[in-house]
């Protein structure tokens, strides 16, 4: 349903009118704000159910390759999957397997990866005394591993210490993704997003190379200038000041615009505010990428917004946003969350010719050039 | 609502796996969380202690220890009455790294900041490869306030430590009136603490449902 490039036009100068009129009344309020009358939030009352393999079956064709990637994207998306397909689905969200393979095609791949995966273990593990000694950032980087391999999930059975075999594994990947991409080696962080992983594939070769996939997706927040992670707390406010404009200028009025309070929950895209199951849940929600890549911000405003009466009726500041965020760590409703989340994308998406060239290219809009000079 | 005298600010800062979070939980719940997780950006706890009639309030925080994470714990240093510069006895790497964390402190903390030099992890006596003497010295060569050998673990020293930091705090801020009078108006103005609270109290009755 498109509308006619007239009338685009005439609403797009209709919004002019408005913003320039609430500009001239109180100019100083707005000065940060592009205050934009979104539609009602279109409700959306329950979530799919989850992708089982019956459903994932049919997009597979004789040979193992899929077809309708996008669609059965988008049902992983509204539904998730069931836990018995996760470990076989996981492998291609996480680009270890590719879709446009057959089965023959992975099979050889994996062989390879295997070969790959072992000739770079070989290399950390017959490393003599000697050469560690002279091999400074070598050492640093597994000293890291071992201090956190030992402190990572250790709730779960499958860390037990009694299962040292389990706590090796995840060392080894570890060290592994180290000799893999030595540059970025190994910061803490990591472990929290290979654990689920590692959990699910109880395989270590599987593991890693879906590691690797996952590092491919986030390892920009591990990057040592964190230039990255800055720019999504950036973006998350820049959102935050659409959706949610009153909360916004609260947050720039107490210090907090610069979003530091949701820095655990994008570095380690959620892992501590979530059981392991739903965890899983989120993440291969997120690695869809529908509706966009930026949905894990959209996530991220909605939490924020159920918020939004708690911070201000109370006066937060600085201080207590950040107590109050740290405290929402397994009392978050992963579902409401998710239905939200999604909905307040098709909010923005509905009024997207009248959004700022910044939060279009956040939330990958297409945006007109030639109407450059519609904002103010 | 509870009623104190003065409200400190402490940061804990050093090394990845030093036991920053450990010493913060032994003193302000008394336990000594094993497999504790890496701290991902920063927390803090309270704890109220008493320095001669008086109640004082101590925020402390923790902050997460690799090096790329700086610049994310820098922006809580600024307000910090005191920073504790913790590494562990048994992890000479953590101790060489302390001239690098003497700089951070110097570049982003208040220069008035009380510096306390942890060394933590005294349990592992046989695994010790910093004697208390090399630290000592290291503390008195760059200014520190304080020196203390500490165990989360078995809770050497870990009241000690955060009492003697209470007790300082709260005599320098008795001795300068000015400083005094500015504190209690700043505190009053922004009426942060009883909000804090609030928050607090309402953690633990989430807590208490799961």
């Amino acid at each position: 349903m498109k509308d006619s490039p007239n009338e685009k036009k005439k609403r797009r100068n209709k919004r002019k009118n408005e913003l320039k009129n609430l500009r001239s009344q109180k100019e100083d309020e707005f000065e940060h704000i592009f205050l934009i009358q979104l539609p009602d939030r279109p409700e959306i009352v329950n979530r799919e159910e989850p992708v089982n393999f019956e459903t994932w079956n049919r997009f597979r064709l004789d040979d193992g390759r899929f077809r309708d990637v996008h669609l059965l994207k988008s049902l992983i998306f509204h539904g998730g999957l069931t836990k018995d397909l996760r470990s076989t689905a996981w492998k291609y969200l996480l680009n270890f397997y590719k879709w446009q393979n057959s089965d023959e095609e992975n099979k050889r791949v994996k062989n390879e990866k295997t070969e790959e995966y072992y000739r770079m273990k070989l290399q950390w593990m017959t490393m003599s005394e000697e050469q560690v000694k002279h091999f400074g950032d070598f050492r640093d980087r597994r000293a890291l591993i071992e201090k956190d391999v030992i402190r990572t999930d250790t709730f779960h059975p499958f860390f037990d210490r009694s299962k040292p075999q389990n706590l090796k594994l995840l060392k080894d990947i570890l060290m592994t993704y180290v000799m893999y991409n030595f540059d970025l080696g190994y910061v803490q962080g990591m472990s929290d997003f290979l654990s689920p992983v590692l959990v699910l594939m109880e395989n270590e070769v599987d593991a890693f190379w879906c590691f690797v996939g996952l590092m491919n997706r986030v390892h920009k927040n591990f990057e040592m200038d964190q230039l990255y992670i800055k720019q999504q707390l950036s973006n998350l406010k820049n959102l935050i000041e659409i959706v949610n404009p009153q909360l916004a200028n609260y947050l720039e009025s107490h210090d907090s615009d610069h979003m530091h309070f949701c820095f655990r929950w994008i570095l380690v895209a959620f892992k501590r505010e979530f059981s392991f199951d739903n965890i899983m849940h989120l993440w291969e929600v997120l690695w869809t990428d529908i509706p966009c890549k930026a949905f894990l911000l959209l996530f991220c405003v909605v939490i924020l917004d159920q918020q939004v009466n708690m911070i201000i009726e109370n006066k937060y500041g600085l201080t207590e946003i950040l107590k109050h965020v740290n405290n929402l760590s397994m009392q978050i409703d992963l579902e409401e969350t998710l239905r939200s989340a999604e909905a307040i994308y098709h909010q923005l998406a509905a009024v997207q010719d009248k959004l700022p060239r910044h939060i279009c290219e956040i939330l990958s809009f297409a945006y007109d050039d030639e109407e450059e000079n519609k904002t103010i | 609502m509870e009623d104190y005298k003065y409200l400190f600010k402490v940061v804990l800062v050093g090394n990845a796996g030093v036991g920053k979070t450990c010493l913060v939980r032994k003193f302000t719940q008394g336990i000594f969380p094993p497999g504790q997780s890496a701290t991902i950006g920063v927390d803090f706890m309270i704890k109220t202690v008493k320095v001669g009639e008086d109640k004082i309030k101590l925020q402390i925080w923790d902050t997460a220890g690799q090096e790329r994470f700086r610049s994310i714990t820098q922006s809580y240093y600024r307000s910090a009455h005191a920073i504790v510069l913790v590494y562990d006895v048994a992890c000479q790497p953590s101790f060489d790294c302390l001239p690098e964390w003497l700089g951070e402190i110097e570049q982003y903390a208040n220069r008035k900041v009380l510096k306390i030099l942890v060394g933590n992890k005294v349990d592992k006596e046989d695994e010790r490869e910093v004697p208390e003497r090399i630290g000592k010295n290291f503390a008195d060569a760059n200014g520190f306030d304080y020196f203390l050998e500490t165990s989360a673990l078995d809770a050497t020293n870990v009241d000690t430590l955060f009492q003697e930091v209470a007790t300082r705090l709260t005599n320098d801020m008795k001795l300068t009136d000015e400083r005094f009078h500015n504190f209690k108006s700043n505190e009053n103005r922004d009426g942060n603490i009883s909000i804090l609270d609030r928050v607090l109290e309402r953690a633990k009755c989430a807590n208490c449902r799961t």
